[in-house]
């Protein structure tokens, strides 16, 4: 996986979660003390299932949610407290991005060029022109995956050290969903940005990402870079003591996944990235109180 | 832009408002000349203590179906600050997040209160023009029905300046039931209540208010004096020969000679004082409204 080049003219952020906690009423937990440091640049896959926790979690960095206790920091800034500091550092996709129905592609981006200091406009209009999405047409005349690219191409173009994606890919067909990755990791390289993209299809991500984390009932499963996963568990095809956890295969067999390479045998073999995460989301599953964070 | 932006989110509302301004322009403009022109052409026939000639019955009926018309159109008039204020403040905030765009707007923008301002001004404007149209016709129709003569408080309420900041307070009255709630078809209802209750108590607090103001004459004196004629009546109540009032019924059945109908009173040459007065206290409380709906923006999640 390489690296992005990153461009002197970006400055770079830091994106934080310190014991962040979020709850929905009084029973709801989404957060439950995440820890989380994101160093500038590279483009990171947050995954976990539906209720996870990383809308939420994505929201906090965008100030959109106040959390209960604990922070979220990007740049350094507290998203909630110092939320338009924090903002100027972040373009934000959201889920199911839509756009206004009645505005037509090119008042978007004069929209936003007005909300957001510093947009580039003619970047935008170029991404815009080179995905032959026409200028003229209104928002409600374009399908999903246009939305969602125009979107992204407004984050893009507000220049901000911090992409973060919020599960775009949704609502997109398959090749779609191609597209919008090939455009997301294009615009990382371009801009030196850090992305984070969430997604409860490791599938989607796990091709482009440089580092995964994995979130699972409100707290992080599994913080680490792709290679160091996929170099560290390896998968038992018959239960074994110690496992990180037993979990389901599509075959309705049982697997193991191991931590560390127990070397190649028999019944070990390397890791997928998708049984890494489903391992681990059972382990989560199985000891949902436990505190503990895998950081490989 | 944000003008245009207003223009385009909000595009139906603001054609039917439109339309429905224009129609009410251009029926009050009508009935207005019409009553004009039969008063005029039949002058002897309204002067005081006419009576009246050949064509003055017919005249007079003409003139009593048009008024009696006018009244009801007037009457649709008092309901243009609430159609206007629902309507076009429910589709800015609370639409916003319904549809999920805030979601992109406010991401864009590192200050909320800058999209809010850019958002809402130009529809405040246009709600503005929109009463303002309303307004002024009504205060045509209603001088016309009087001969041209200062209206001073009669039916005040329905014409004028008033109308105009009663949409606005009720504009600011939706934007923050709107940003409360986040959904439109739950903002419209709930506006419509919290209206009703924030006018309730503004309408019977001026009232009291009023009062203290208001002069006691007798009913006589209202048809008499042409100041008090277009006055503004707080209250009936019976005069004792004593000279102290009384609103009690029960003195109301004594009998004749023992009190007089009497009424308390506001002149109409304190109709601009009383206008300047509910403005300011319209612009106090969409100011209150508006700095809280800023407040609440700040804490609001954009689904």
């Amino acid at each position: 996986m390489s690296r992005p080049a990153r461009n002197d003219s970006v400055a770079f952020a830091t994106l934080e979660a310190e014991d962040l906690t979020k709850r929905y009423g009084r029973r709801v937990w989404a957060l439950r003390g995440i820890n989380l440091r994101i160093e500038p640049g590279g483009l990171v896959a947050l995954v976990g299932p539906n209720a996870a926790g990383k809308s939420t979690l994505i929201r906090s960095w965008v100030g959109f949610e106040r959390p209960t206790s604990g922070r979220a920091r990007v740049a350094g800034f507290d998203a909630w407290t110092q939320r338009g500091d924090a903002l100027r550092h972040v373009g934000y996709v959201p889920q199911n991005p839509t756009l206004y129905e009645a505005l037509s592609v090119e008042a978007h981006v004069a929209m936003a060029a007005k909300l957001r200091p510093g947009l580039d406009r003619l970047l935008a209009l170029r991404r815009l022109g080179e995905l032959n999405i026409p200028l003229a047409a209104l928002g409600r005349h374009l399908s999903g995956g246009q939305q969602a690219q125009v979107v992204l191409t407004l984050a893009v173009a507000t220049r901000a050290p911090v992409l973060l994606m919020d599960e775009p890919l949704a609502s997109l067909d398959p090749l779609a969903r191609r597209e919008f990755m090939h455009l997301v990791r294009q615009a990382v390289n371009e801009t030196g940005a850090t992305g984070l993209l969430s997604s409860h299809v490791i599938g989607d991500v796990a091709e482009i990402c440089d580092r995964l984390i994995v979130l699972g009932v409100g707290r992080v499963l599994l913080d680490s870079t792709v290679a160091d996963a996929l170099g560290r568990h390896s998968i038992s095809t018959s239960p074994v003591p110690g496992s990180v956890a037993d979990f389901p295969a599509a075959d309705r067999t049982t697997l193991s996944l191991l931590r560390d390479r127990a070397g190649v045998g028999a019944n070990i073999r390397p890791a997928t990235l998708e049984e890494i995460v489903l391992g681990h989301l059972a382990a989560g599953r199985r000891d949902p109180d436990a505190r503990a964070i895998n950081r490989d | 832009m944000w003008f245009r932006i207003a223009t385009r989110v909000q595009c139906y509302e603001l054609v039917f408002l439109s339309g429905l301004a224009a129609v009410y322009a251009i029926v009050t403009g009508v009935l207005g000349w019409q009553l004009s022109q039969i008063t005029h052409r039949h002058a002897v026939c309204f002067a005081p203590a006419s009576f009246g000639g050949a064509g003055c019955p017919d005249a007079q009926a003409s003139v009593a179906g048009l008024d009696r018309l006018a009244e009801t159109v007037l009457w649709a008039g008092a309901a243009a600050p609430l159609v206007v204020g629902t309507f076009l403040g429910a589709g800015i905030v609370a639409r916003e997040i319904e549809s999920n765009n805030a979601q992109l707007s406010w991401s864009l923008s590192v200050a909320r209160v800058r999209w809010f301002a850019a958002r809402t001004l130009p529809v405040a404007v246009l709600a503005v023009i929109l009463l303002a149209a309303v307004g002024v016709a009504g205060e045509w129709l209603q001088s016309a029905r009087l001969g041209g003569a200062d209206p001073g408080y009669v039916r005040y309420q329905e014409r004028g300046i008033p109308v105009v900041v009663r949409g606005i307070v009720i504009l600011a009255a939706a934007l923050l039931v709107g940003t409360w709630l986040g959904r439109t078809l739950p903002t419209l209802i709930v506006t419509v209540l919290f209206v009703a209750a924030l006018f309730l108590g503004a309408g019977s607090a001026l009232d009291s208010w009023r009062r203290t103001e208001g002069t006691v004459v007798l009913m006589g004196e209202l048809t008499t004096t042409p100041e008090l004629a277009s006055g503004f009546v707080l209250e009936r109540l019976s005069i004792l020969p004593d000279g102290s009032t009384s609103n009690d019924r029960r003195v109301d059945r004594l009998p004749v000679g023992t009190r007089f109908d009497g009424v308390r009173v506001l002149s109409s040459a304190s109709y601009w004082t009383w206008i300047v007065r509910e403005t300011i206290v319209g612009v106090v409380a969409t100011g209150g409204m508006v700095m809280a709906t800023l407040a609440l923006l700040e804490r609001r999640r954009p689904v």
